[in-house]
């Protein structure tokens, strides 16, 4: 690798001396001192033959066509890939313009090229979570003295810190001043969901004020996740499985919504992250849900369970049978739904906890060094372009210029 | 037209060579007995192109609307034999005028003897020396055979070495009739299988008369000095044999060349051949007609 060029496929280069080949070949031969007949050469006398050792090339023109042909060839085969890319800032989807800018002045990268986060549009992914791992992946792209900026507000901690050969500065962006102590108390709330749960089971079914509160401190950028839910339950019941989310509501910060539908079991199957099945009859065939909530009555009457695949779990002395069917995971309980707001912490936790992928844990602001001289090249590296290109019009050339020279 | 040798060597029709050269030159070889065409009538032939208009018979043509040409009786015994050494080192060029080399000029007087030789109403053929091998045109008489030996003459390209003794014995068959034999060679073979044959042909009384060519610059040795000089002939399974021209060589050149030639003369005057040696770059018919006098300054 040299000044920064990478190759995936770096022993290709190992091939260099096929050039030696074509220099062999354009050599001019060791030829004997020119003989001129002589009809009478008989009558002089012998010379001893005389031989001119020159080291003089023929076709210089073709000679290097050629070699820059077997060259270009070697680094297509090596996958060589040119660094292109300079001075960079990566700006967060979520990350206010002012503050931006303001960061973008301090670190003296007012000239250099913005770019969105990797991975940043996807829908259901936290923004700036793959970072790093992509800037590893990507990083020959770069060129060896370009500076790497990223402004996010978060990025995600890796299992270990990649070796870059940049020094990247992450900077995470604060929460907005209006939003801040608001989103802060959403925060100590959402830390000790307890305390919202005794103040919704207090008050009831009146917890909008509170899921209210929990919203209005959620950042204006966050599009809370909403999360889908079927409801089939007793009327006498209904009320307090209502509670139940709109307390789940207010114990996630805001950031996830519960949209509860209300069905009685006749419905076309409802599209639903979890389905509450409150009533002891076997529920329709074709509803799915990645998890049902059921009592353990109902159990049973699920097409497809067997009684001996039943796993039966106590967490934080929650009960529950848990079962895999082909229509999802079924959660059975004989506490449905939770009468006290210990019991529904304890439901919302070992949800959370069983049901949801860990929370990526948030990278502090830093400036990564660069551990290592060379950006890593991936083996799935595919050589430049331009060198395709480059290698069709070499040999187009070659054949022309031999065509004419055998003319 | 063709005053000098080099644009007579460019002139690509052989017999208009010929007829340049013969021009002012007397007739005859020899004493031939033949007193012209049609003394003694034999036969009618179909007229051929290349006969002489005046031998047509005029009345016959009146008569049957077809040429026919008068033959008459020959009582030539003389052959004409041409002899042609077309050998690599043949192609010897003149240093000097561009163009002309030693089988052109050797060709030339050959043709240039058919041509006289067909004017007495001779028979004469060729036997050309090229390659190893020997190619060989029968003795007959008349323009057609004398076109059939200027084609044969023209062919011949010089190449390889003289072919060996036993192939030019096989061909010596042909000299039963007393005849002529002009051989037109360059001599540096000398005791080679051609000098045999000639002298063999000498033994069985034929009149030999041999015609070694050299180039003015092998006369005077001046040929460039520095430039490595191979031999034509020599083998090419051994390696080319260079050779040297310097300074101090140019003597010891002269001096050999000179003995060798020496030799030539001193066997061909054991054997009574008659020699004449030529320069290519001097006037053909001059040469021409020193070649065709030399019988008469030899004691019979």
């Amino acid at each position: 690798m040299i000044g920064g060029i990478s190759a995936a496929h770096p022993l290709w280069w190992l091939a260099l001396p096929v050039l030696l080949l074509p220099v062999w070949w354009h050599r001019q031969k060791r030829r004997r001192t020119r003989a001129e007949p002589l009809a009478t050469a008989r009558f002089l006398p012998s010379a001893p033959p005389r031989h001119m050792r020159i080291w003089r090339w023929d076709d210089v023109p073709l000679l290097l066509l050629r070699c820059l042909l077997l060259v270009a060839l070697i680094a297509w085969l090596a996958a060589v890939a040119l660094p292109w890319r300079g001075d960079t800032v990566f700006v967060g989807r979520d990350v206010p313009a002012a503050w931006a800018e303001q960061q973008v002045a301090q670190a003296g990268m007012a000239g250099a090229r913005r770019m969105a986060l990797p991975g940043d549009g996807l829908a259901n992914e936290v923004p700036g979570n793959e970072v790093l791992p992509w800037l590893q992946s990507h990083e020959r792209e770069w060129r060896r003295d370009a500076r790497l900026l990223v402004l996010a507000r978060q990025v995600a901690i890796p299992a270990q810190l990649p070796k870059l050969a940049h020094a990247v500065d992450i900077r995470i962006a604060p929460l907005t001043p209006s939003a801040g102590p608001a989103a802060a108390a959403a925060q100590t709330m959402a830390s000790s969901p307890g305390g919202i749960l005794a103040a919704t089971a207090s008050a009831g079914n009146a917890t909008a004020s509170a899921a209210q509160a929990a919203g209005g401190g959620a950042l204006e950028a966050d599009a809370p996740v909403t999360l889908p839910v079927a409801l089939v339950s007793t009327p006498g019941r209904k009320a307090a499985w209502r509670a139940l989310f709109a307390a789940f509501d207010a114990a996630g910060g805001g950031a996830m919504r519960h949209v509860v539908t209300e069905l009685d079991g006749t419905e076309a199957p409802p599209r639903a992250s979890l389905i509450v099945w409150d009533r002891a009859a076997p529920p329709p065939p074709d509803w799915q849900a990645p998890l049902w909530w059921l009592p353990p009555a109902a159990l049973p009457l699920v097409a497809g369970v067997e009684p001996s695949a039943v796993q039966a779990l106590r967490v934080d002395g929650l009960d529950l049978q848990v079962a895999d069917s082909p229509r999802g995971r079924l959660w059975a309980s004989d506490a449905w739904p939770p009468k006290e707001a210990d019991s529904a912490r304890t439901l919302y936790e070992t949800w959370r906890a069983l049901h949801f992928a860990p929370e990526a844990w948030p990278l502090a602001a830093q400036v990564i060094p660069p551990r290592r001289t060379s950006p890593l090249a991936m083996p799935d590296t595919r050589p430049d372009a331009w060198l395709a290109y480059a290698l069709l019009a070499l040999f187009i050339l070659e054949r022309l210029v031999t065509h004419v020279r055998r003319r | 037209m063709l005053q000098t040798p080099a644009l007579l060597a460019h002139a690509g029709k052989l017999d208009l060579v010929i007829r340049h050269v013969l021009a002012g030159l007397g007739h005859g070889i020899h004493a031939g007995r033949e007193r012209g065409a049609g003394v003694e009538f034999s036969e009618y032939r179909a007229y051929a192109p290349g006969d002489e208009w005046r031998r047509v018979d005029w009345k016959l043509l009146a008569r049957a609307d077809r040429y026919y040409v008068r033959e008459a009786e020959r009582d030539s015994h003389v052959a004409v034999w041409l002899w042609l050494d077309a050998t690599a080192s043949m192609a010897e060029p003149s240093r000097e005028v561009a163009g002309l080399d030693k089988l052109w000029f050797a060709r030339t007087m050959l043709a240039c003897v058919a041509a006289i030789a067909q004017r007495q109403g001779d028979a004469f053929g060729l036997v050309v020396c090229a390659d190893g091998r020997t190619e060989f045109t029968p003795a007959s008489r008349g323009p057609r055979q004398l076109q059939r030996v200027l084609a044969a003459l023209k062919a011949a390209q010089p190449a390889g070495q003289l072919p060996d003794a036993d192939v030019l014995k096989k061909c010596l068959h042909f000299a039963r009739a007393p005849s002529v034999v002009f051989a037109a060679t360059d001599a540096l073979d000398w005791p080679s299988p051609l000098s045999e044959a000639l002298v063999r042909l000498r033994h069985m009384r034929h009149d030999v008369r041999l015609l070694s060519l050299r180039t003015r610059a092998e006369v005077n040795a001046n040929f460039k000095s520095g430039v490595a000089y191979m031999d034509p002939e020599s083998d090419p399974s051994g390696g080319e044999r260079l050779h040297r021209l310097q300074g101090a060589d140019r003597d010891a050149y002269r001096a050999a060349l000179g003995a060798h030639f020496d030799t030539v003369t001193g066997d061909c005057r054991r054997h009574d051949i008659a020699c004449l040696s030529a320069v290519i770059e001097d006037p053909l018919q001059e040469a021409l007609r020193g070649w065709l006098n030399i019988v008469t300054r030899r004691p019979a």
